[in-house]
């Protein structure tokens, strides 16, 4: 405050906006209603709000620019996107973990001898072989150890590898729409 | 319909009741991003991606409170961490180094701000350290309170005073430094 009373201009600021506690709100309301200079520097402070209001508003041109991003459109489709491939991921580790468990209760070695493909497999092909040993050889090194935590152990570390790769892939994936 | 019974429809993963949110706050978001960045393919991404942050937060959303905050809060700090990560302006000026700028002798409040076109104090604005333009933004363009802006930044209300207090006193600054180097002495004035 000068010597004539007068406030700064935070103190005209915060009384505008009446932040000002009640006794100095009211200090503030009496000098200005004698005080011409104090009346032109508020009217001028609102000058500057409606100033700064229309230099920072959105141009018909900017508004252009948002409308035809078809904003709206675009995220709803991206969230219901969102929504089913989560469900497909949530079925992806279902039948993941379907997969685990049988295989390690040998389910799958069996199923596939008793198959139609048995003929093919004992034809020699490299692949149902390389299969069937890659399989033989998963289910002796999780039977040989010793503790058979391990067993669900390690179908939960590869579903979670699964996850944080699937998320990661996603992630790197996620090109923004509007950059070309 | 109302704002709050497309948040709950939302919250249950209704996505046209998300597109009904977006559009009815998609403006105000983008204002804030493109004032905050001055590019408008930035302003565009940093506003699909403050959108879709929202709807994953929104379960946790409490629908008696103000949405609008909360929404330019998000999109406040992805726009913080965007320039951050780019650098595009120069680190934030202490509260304590701006406290001691002293006011422009010849710049009144409003005389100066009046005297300038659009794009000058757009210029101003968008040169402000990052507080302040965030202050800024926030009130004039998105026209919140000063409560709001204290909840949206998690600033106490003093200090919103004194921030955009400042941010004025700065604009004011560079407006007449703006004017005296565009000055001519045909008498043309500012351009």
């Amino acid at each position: 405050m000068d010597a004539n009373g007068c406030g700064d201009d935070l103190t005209l600021d915060l009384f505008r906006m009446g932040l000002l506690g009640e006794a100095e709100a009211e200090a503030v309301r009496s000098h200005v209603q004698k005080c011409p200079t104090c009346q032109a520097r508020l009217g001028a402070l609102d000058l500057e709000d409606l100033r700064l209001e229309a230099a920072l508003a959105l141009t018909p041109e900017e508004a252009d620019v948002l409308m035809a991003a078809d904003l709206p459109g675009r995220l709803a489709a991206q969230v219901s996107g969102g929504r089913s491939g989560a469900w497909a991921l949530a079925a992806g580790l279902v039948g993941l973990g379907v997969a685990a468990a049988a295989g390690l209760q040998g389910a799958v070695l069996p199923w596939l001898q008793s198959s139609p493909m048995a003929g093919w497999m004992r034809a020699g092909h490299w692949v149902p072989q390389l299969a069937s040993r890659l399989l033989r050889w998963v289910r002796s090194l999780l039977w040989s150890r010793p503790e058979p935590q391990l067993d669900v152990l390690f179908p939960l570390l590869a579903a979670g590898l699964v996850i944080i790769l699937f998320n990661l892939r996603r992630r790197r994936r996620r090109l923004s729409p509007f950059h070309h | 319909m109302t704002e709050r019974e497309w948040i709950r429809r939302a919250q249950g993963g209704d996505a046209e009741a998300f597109a009904a949110l977006v559009r009815l706050h998609q403006a105000g978001v983008y204002g804030l991003c493109l004032r905050m960045t001055g590019r408008r393919e930035d302003a565009l991404d940093l506003t699909s991606e403050a959108f879709l942050r929202a709807y994953r937060s929104l379960a946790g959303f409490d629908v008696t409170q103000p949405f609008r905050p909360w929404l330019l809060r998000i999109a406040a700090n992805l726009c913080r961490d965007h320039l951050r990560a780019r650098q595009q302006h120069p680190a934030p000026v202490e509260d304590a180094v701006l406290a001691d700028l002293p006011d422009p002798a010849p710049s009144p409040p409003g005389q100066v701000l009046a005297a300038h076109d659009r794009a000058a104090v757009r210029q101003a604005v968008a040169e402000l350290p990052e507080p302040y333009r965030t202050t800024v933004t926030l009130h004039y363009f998105n026209q919140l309170s000063y409560q709001e802006i204290s909840e949206a930044l998690n600033i106490p209300v003093g200090t919103v005073g004194t921030h955009l207090y400042r941010a004025k006193r700065l604009l004011r600054q560079r407006l007449v430094e703006q004017e005296v180097a565009t000055w001519t002495p045909t008498g043309a004035g500012t351009t």
